[in-house]
């Protein structure tokens, strides 16, 4: 009886090493609803990114879990340029309700094809598949966009760690800025637009002449009241825009003084004050005109002594789409 | 395999700390907790039988009612069948998706103390779930070993694993029994998982893991006769088999729990 016991205890044991089935859940609760099945969804972001030929561009891919999911999420992407490099950091996830994240980086040559990717992005698990597409401007050396940055007296400087944009290039014209902001202390923010088809830049700089140096509220204060309904005042000014070109060692300038007229408005009880600066620049010797406009906020002290808002480490960012073809021939303008 | 190796070092840790225990007492001090196996075995001819109640408030908002039967066939081996049965509920979530959750669990288990000096035993058994979760039989192991500390204390290690498959649930056990009285006795375990997710949160649906523990005072009712023990407490665990105890009631939720057993 007692060995009959022993051998029926011990026949079910060899059966079952594989473990239970069921996949991964647990012993006992299961989700369900909700569309059922737990699942993931992946997007990336940002939809677009132009880059010029070597550089290199970075997504964002975010896998969210649904329903409970949470097995890892292998990435993986198709469609990036064949000479480059793409890769993912991490190349796996395990996704979270509120979203897990992982860094495409895509990088290019010189020789990398000027062309429209589109980057298919990939994220399976098991028999899970869902993909979310991206695309990837890669431009020619000869008509890519760049962003420049500037700050105080120096010189504009390219976010290309590749050194200077246009030195030693063919001769390059503006076609479009895609954003120009103009900083302060603190900073002030705002769109504009550039346009021209003849113009040579090897640096950029600009420099505050007059007016918009410094300006005091109690200036503003003396226009009228700080209290009531919304005010504005207006501060003229000007600064100095100066475009420098250098090719074959012969440095060229071309300046031109820009006016330019602040806004200043407050609301009565708001402890911000809005900035708004407004110019338009005129280059002599190419047509295009520079026109800026923009907004910001800066902290207002009602009843306090009157505030200095000193225009120092001024600030330019700007990007550019420059187009070969409206250039002249080197030398020429 | 990495289970097995745990659930070994486990036990081989214990063999130094674990000394003879006379089983005289019709109620052991080393005798099953709320969630952990006894790090003894009955003896040949000897029977205990375990009714329990656990009623869950709160998300898991189910009762589980238990039954066990234990049996010792000699030699150092015992054989175990328990039953935990429960309704089917569902706790709905955010977004239309919900947490099923109840349902059964029959386990059938043969323990084995090798050393009769030693308070150890180790165990393996068959479980066939019937929950919302798992419908196919699984495989568990376990070991438990005892040591007492004078003659009113007791600490159990119980370390177990459910052999799920993608997702295997290793607990280490860890129990106490003190005498407090000569009818009562406190009993208290606690089983913090190392491996494997063992419930699922009641916000996102999630698999999570969580630890499995409760207290319970256990009164000798020798009114009814000898080896009638009755337990009262409260627990996060939704049984006593190896599965059920390696699983806590949904979104932390306690349960009033009664449980009466009778030896012979």
């Amino acid at each position: 009886m007692r060995s009959a016991l022993r051998l029926a205890a011990f026949a079910w044991l060899p059966i079952l090493l594989a473990g239970c089935g069921g996949g991964s859940d647990t012993y006992n609760p299961t989700l369900t609803g909700g569309g059922g099945t737990p699942d993931f969804t992946l997007a990336v972001a940002p939809a677009t990114r132009t880059i010029a030929a070597s550089g290199s561009a970075a997504y964002t891919v975010t896998v969210t879990a649904v329903d409970g999911f949470s097995k890892p999420v292998a990435l993986t992407v198709t469609g990036a340029p064949s000479d480059g490099i793409a890769g993912f950091t991490p190349s796996t996830v395990t996704p979270t309700s509120k979203g897990a994240q992982s860094t495409l980086n895509i990088g290019t040559t010189t020789s990398t094809t000027t062309n429209p990717y589109t980057l298919t992005i990939t994220g399976k698990c098991g028999a899970i598949t869902k993909t979310a597409t991206a695309q990837l401007q890669v431009t020619s050396i000869g008509g890519r966009a760049f962003d420049l940055a500037f700050t105080g007296n120096g010189s504009v400087v390219a976010d290309d760690p590749n050194g200077p944009l246009i030195e030693g290039g063919p001769w390059k014209a503006f076609r479009e800025v895609r954003n120009l902001s103009f900083g302060a202390s603190p900073a002030i923010q705002m769109p504009g637009r550039l346009q021209g088809n003849q113009c040579v830049v090897d640096t950029m700089s600009i420099q505050y002449l007059s007016g918009m140096n410094a300006f005091h509220l109690d200036e503003a204060r003396s226009q009228f009241p700080l209290t009531g309904q919304q005010k504005s005042v207006y501060v003229g000014g000007s600064f100095l825009m100066c475009i420098h070109r250098t090719h074959l060692g012969v440095l060229s300038e071309y300046a031109c003084t820009v006016p330019a007229e602040a806004e200043i408005t407050w609301q009565a009880g708001s402890d911000q004050m809005q900035f708004r600066l407004t110019g338009t620049v005129t280059f002599a010797d190419w047509a295009p005109d520079i026109v800026v406009t923009g907004e910001s906020s800066l902290p207002r002290r009602e009843g306090s002594p009157p505030q200095t808002f000193t225009m120092t480490n001024c600030k330019i960012h700007a990007s550019f789409d420059y187009d070969a073809e409206c250039s002249p021939a080197p030398g020429k303008r | 395999m990495l289970t097995l190796n745990r659930l070994a070092l486990a036990s081989l840790a214990l063999w130094a700390a674990s000394p003879a225990v006379a089983q005289t007492d019709p109620v052991p001090l080393l005798a099953q907790t709320i969630h952990l196996d006894a790090p003894v075995v009955a003896a040949a001819g000897k029977r205990a039988c375990t009714l329990q109640v656990r009623s869950f408030g709160d998300a898991e908002n189910l009762t589980y009612l238990q039954a066990g039967y234990t049996a010792g066939v000699g030699c150092g081996w015992e054989t175990a069948l328990r039953v935990s049965a429960a309704e089917l509920k569902s706790h709905a979530l955010a977004g239309g998706a919900a947490v099923r959750h109840g349902g059964s669990d029959i386990e059938l288990v043969a323990r084995r103390r090798p050393w009769e000096n030693r308070s150890i035993v180790l165990q393996a058994g068959v479980a066939q779930p019937r929950t919302p979760a798992r419908g196919k039989p699984c495989f568990t192991l376990g070991a438990s070993a005892g040591y007492e500390i004078g003659s009113d204390l007791a600490l159990t290690l119980n370390p177990k694993a459910v052999i799920l498959k993608e997702n295997v649930l290793v607990g280490v056990g860890m129990g106490v029994a003190a005498r407090a009285g000569s009818a009562w006795t406190l009993i208290a375990d606690c089983t913090p998982l190392v491996t494997g997710d063992n419930t699922r949160s009641i916000i996102d649906g999630g698999k999570i893991r969580r630890t499995v523990y409760g207290a319970a005072l256990r009164y000798n009712a020798r009114e009814f006769g000898d080896g009638v023990t009755v337990d009262l407490g409260w627990t996060t665990g939704l049984g006593s088999s190896t599965g059920t105890s390696l699983t806590p009631g949904l979104g932390d939720a306690k349960a009033l729990y009664v449980a009466v057993t009778a030896r012979r």
